[in-house]
């Protein structure tokens, strides 16, 4: 209980601290690239909208490349930041102070990629030419969410292993593990999380690459799980991660020995 | 691991390396309740040490306790500690009272006895009226006091302060030897790291004398300079018949050698300088010579500092005698 508390409290005061011109304007920036994208394409003739291409689209650049994006941001540096900012010192030496600021810097980061995500969608739903509106602003809605969480907790422990490194990790881990092997029909790519979200994109609205025809009908992209089996592997992945992140965070030391 | 009774801090051996550099090396010592100053030059070991004391390292080697627990991860012993770091706290865009608030919020308090008890360590530092004023376009000065304010406020049982006075102006550096002061006559536990003696003067007569990672002395003032009584050194003397008295003197072997300085000055080698001190007013009087001055060369705590030095440098340690 009093760590919940204590997580409210980092989260109220990183969402004061997060109220700056430069980031406001980089979650708008980001919140309206994906619409920007698709009218682009449409000014150039082309048709990103229509059919099954919309709900296919906006997943991979809402829950994929906008929530990276935010995360990358947003979530890596939660505990280096403070480090190089030279204000750990003074949340470490609090009770439960680096669990708080942990979970909470996290959750303020999930927070403010949800939103930049949400209005995204809002804004494409608004916008583009989709069959059916709600159900994809609903399902991309949940998918956001889920995407933000599951990343976040993947980009908070990468923050935490690997303190200076961790950006360059984190966009090497993204486009390996996640754009290429995510899409390799064998069994690896169960173990990542879009391998999750397009699963539950796929059970919710109906969507499968085959509806675009081609080399995708052949793949095995999708699971055959329900969709709890889905939402128990991203949130139960969500929390080990985190759990990891803690633990390593208990046991390391980030004072160096330069600030003597 | 609780130490004697009364020990707010004990160190058994610790020794904490970074890879292969040492940054505290087989530090004992069983401090009791108090106000202690942990004097050092840069690079000596004292945040390190101060590190270990906060939790915020782990000894590699031999244990430690502060108030009769031992620190690494532990969020009781958080309660009871208040710390200022040397690091600058900047969030630029956040004013004092609301880093203040957040860190003790942090803590444990509700936010309306957070708001208060932030308020009130703001204006014991001095910082009343520039409380709402953004971090990033405070001074130097100014977020060092918001620093003590945050170790402050929320009334702990030991202070842990490292480097506190930095940049701060000679009249907050009055104000705030006073707050530390009060803390102390109320019976709570202070360390104050500094590698400015006149600094850990102002605040207590106590302190730990730390370089290279070791600890070379510690004690009162008094007691240190006892030790130094010991240390060989050169005493200047101005007198009215100076050629007699360097006679008396090497005659007595209260001298090694006497050098004249000057028409009425000699300067006295010894190795025993206590003992001159001593015999010196009965061999003036006996002898009939007036002594008008004498100032032994390293009179301050910073020649103690400096002297202590060179003997580390020699690695001999000094004992307080018996």
């Amino acid at each position: 209980m009093e760590l919940a508390q204590r997580i409210l409290v980092v989260i109220r005061f990183e969402c004061r601290r997060g109220m700056i011109l430069s980031r406001v304007a980089t979650a708008l920036v980001l919140a309206v690239f994906p619409l920007a994208l698709v009218l682009l394409v449409r000014t150039q003739g082309g048709d990103l909208e229509t059919g099954p291409r919309g709900p296919g689209i906006l997943f991979a650049l809402l829950p994929g490349l906008t929530c990276l994006m935010c995360l990358l941001l947003w979530a890596i540096p939660a505990i280096h930041s403070e480090v190089e900012g030279s204000t750990w010192p003074y949340l470490a030496v609090r009770p439960g102070g680096k669990s708080a600021v942990l979970l909470g810097k996290y959750l303020t980061a999930v927070a403010w990629t949800t939103a930049v995500g949400w209005l995204g969608v809002s804004l494409c739903a608004m916008t583009m030419r989709l069959s059916d509106r709600l159900e994809t602003w609903c399902v991309l809605g949940i998918l956001i969410l889920l995407s933000a969480l599951a990343y976040g907790a993947l980009f908070v422990l990468l923050g935490v292993v690997f303190l200076r490194r961790a950006m360059v990790l984190a966009v090497g881990y993204a486009f390996i593990m996640e754009f290429l092997t995510g899409f390799i029909p064998a069994v690896i790519h169960r173990f990542t999380i879009q391998y999750h979200l397009r699963s539950l994109l796929s059970q919710w609205t109906g969507w499968t690459p085959a509806s675009l025809g081609g080399a995708f009908h052949q793949l095995s992209l999708f699971s055959p799980w329900p969709a709890w089996g889905h939402l128990l592997a991203l949130l139960g992945g969500t929390a080990a991660l985190l759990a990891a992140a803690g633990c390593i965070l208990r046991q390391r030391e980030l004072i160096k020995p330069e600030s003597e | 691991m609780d130490g004697p009774a009364g020990t707010m801090i004990l160190l058994e051996h610790v020794t904490k390396l970074y890879g292969t550099v040492i940054g505290v090396n087989d530090l004992t010592a069983s401090l009791p309740q108090g106000a202690y100053g942990l004097v050092g030059p840069n690079g000596s070991g004292k945040s390190t040490l101060l590190n270990l004391l906060t939790g915020q390292l782990r000894p590699t080697l031999g244990r430690i306790a502060v108030l009769g627990q031992p620190p690494w991860n532990n969020a009781r012993l958080c309660q009871r500690l208040g710390v200022c770091p040397e690091q600058d706290a900047f969030y630029p865009n956040i004013t004092p009272l609301e880093w203040v608030r957040y860190l003790l919020e942090l803590q444990g308090f509700s936010g309306s006895e957070a708001s208060e008890r932030a308020e009130a360590a703001l204006e014991q530092v001095g910082l009343a009226e520039t409380r709402r004023r953004p971090l990033g376009e405070c001074s130097r000065g100014m977020r060092q006091r918001a620093k003590l304010a945050q170790a402050l406020a929320h009334d702990p049982s030991l202070l842990i302060l490292d480097e506190p006075f930095a940049a701060v102006d000679p009249l907050g550096r009055r104000r705030m030897v006073e707050l530390i002061r009060r803390r102390i006559a109320e019976g709570k536990g202070v360390v104050i790291a500094s590698h400015l003696l006149h600094e850990v003067e102002a605040v207590t007569d106590r302190f730990l004398l730390i370089c290279g990672g070791r600890l070379l002395a510690s004690g009162t003032a008094e007691e240190v300079y006892a030790l130094l009584e010991e240390l060989p050194k050169e005493v200047r003397l101005r007198a009215d018949q100076p050629r007699r008295l360097a006679r008396q003197l090497l005659e007595t072997e209260l001298a090694d050698a006497v050098r004249l300085t000057g028409r009425d000055e000699l300067v006295v080698s010894t190795d025993s300088p206590g003992r001159l001190y001593r015999q010196l007013p009965q061999l003036v009087d006996r002898a009939g010579v007036r002594v008008f001055e004498l100032r032994a060369a390293e009179g301050s705590l910073q020649a103690l500092f400096d002297a202590l030095l060179r003997i580390h440098r020699g690695m001999k340690i000094l004992q307080p005698r018996d």
